[in-house]
């Protein structure tokens, strides 16, 4: 008896610990709902990397490529979606869009990246842990009637880095984001 | 004077020598065509997790699948395959995919004729459901209406030169799933060669 209590506030404090520990890791993860196809005509695209994977191929590219180890080394998931809009499902989609962009603001991500143009709607987030790193990224654009696409990079992000995998690997995209963040 | 022997008791040696060695001949016919007829069915048989996605993707969704194949590849044959390629003519990449490879499970299925179309984003949830329940993950999913793909991986990746995915691909009415197991090193080599020639990849979008 007399070792049970404190065993028991050894395990809680290691719990809250962990639970800190685990809040940190994925603060830079959202939630965009489950998404799924369409309908008959429509696009789905779901591209999702988990943390498992991620470290394997981290592990794979420890040789050849350790800058690009040392990046993926960091994140915890990868997540890419692109659902086609139809009539069907076209303002449920704007809606969805407009509640995660609302969600992220009120949840203190900052919008680094603005675009509203007739027939795009670009908005990009981040996640940020003082001026250093970046702990989320999320991407969202609605291109004119066509499509919705959702993209949400989890993990310690540093903006350098993200501005080297976009060179590496040519991903405009990232290059952009990459040196947007670096600018500020 | 001495009764002479039967003539029986000296031919039974000889005989019991030449049945013995009868009897081991056909046991070895025998236990070899059970090798041959054990290995064919086996070349013929899935595995539990790939057998397990095929039935609910067949028969839950769409009666009247036709099965056109179903073939398991494994190590051995594999090996005998790099053996006899080995005297050929292969692109390096043909051969660095052969080396990685460590087993295969191909199913080919069709839908009958007169059968309505399959619902693609049901055959997803589908399949969604089947792997999750055998603790895969979905790592990619396409849908539209030219093409369905699918690629599982297991939800406990432990080591690159290991690695299982699972692929299911829609093409009209025909459905395809492939399991394979492999060793991912030569093949992230081979990436990673791809990637340094071709200066300008593929990936850029209007942002």
């Amino acid at each position: 008896m007399k070792h049970l209590i404190p065993c028991v506030v050894g395990l809680a404090l290691a719990c809250t610990a962990s639970s800190i520990r685990a809040g940190n890791a994925t603060s830079g993860d959202v939630d965009f709902g489950k998404l799924t196809p369409s309908g008959p005509g429509g696009e789905f695209v779901e591209v999702h990397v988990r943390s498992n994977l991620i470290a394997m191929v981290s592990r794979l590219a420890e040789k050849a490529e350790p800058e690009i180890a040392q990046l993926l080394r960091g994140l915890h998931a990868i997540r890419v979606n692109v659902i086609g809009l139809t009539d069907a499902n076209r303002p449920e989609m704007e809606k969805r869009v407009q509640a995660i962009r609302a969600d992220l603001e009120a949840r203190q991500w900052e919008r680094v990246v603005t675009a509203q143009q007739p027939d795009e709607d670009v908005g990009v987030y981040l996640k940020t842990r003082g001026d250093e790193a970046v702990e989320g990224l999320v991407v969202t654009v609605l291109e004119g009637k066509k499509e919705a696409v959702l993209v949400n990079i989890v993990g310690d992000i540093r903006p350098e880095k993200l501005a080297v995998l976009g060179e590496r690997f040519d991903i405009e995209p990232l290059k952009k984001i990459g040196h947007g963040i670096e600018k500020k | 004077m001495t009764p002479p022997l039967p003539p029986t008791n000296r031919a039974t040696p000889r005989r019991t020598g030449v049945l013995a060695a009868l009897g081991i001949a056909c046991l070895s016919v025998l236990l070899f065509w059970a090798v041959v007829a054990f290995l064919l069915t086996g070349c013929l048989r899935l595995s539990s997790d790939t057998k397990n996605l095929r039935n609910t993707l067949t028969q839950s969704l769409a009666a009247g699948w036709q099965k056109e194949v179903e073939l398991n590849i494994g190590s051995g044959t594999l090996g005998a395959a790099r053996v006899g390629l080995s005297f050929a003519r292969l692109e390096p990449e043909a051969r660095a995919a052969l080396r990685a490879l460590h087993g295969a499970e191909v199913g080919v299925y069709r839908l009958a004729p007169g059968r309505p179309g399959v619902d693609r984003a049901a055959l997803l949830t589908a399949a969604d459901g089947a792997m999750a329940g055998r603790g895969w993950e979905r790592l990619v999913g396409v849908v539209n209406p030219r093409e369905f793909v699918a690629i599982y991986v297991p939800g406990q990746l432990r080591s690159p030169r290991a690695v299982t995915a699972c692929v299911v691909v829609l093409e009209e009415r025909q459905l395809v799933i492939v399991s394979a197991r492999g060793n991912l090193e030569p093949l992230w080599q081979l990436a990673l060669r791809e990637a340094g020639a071709r200066p300008k990849a593929h990936l850029r979008t209007r942002f």
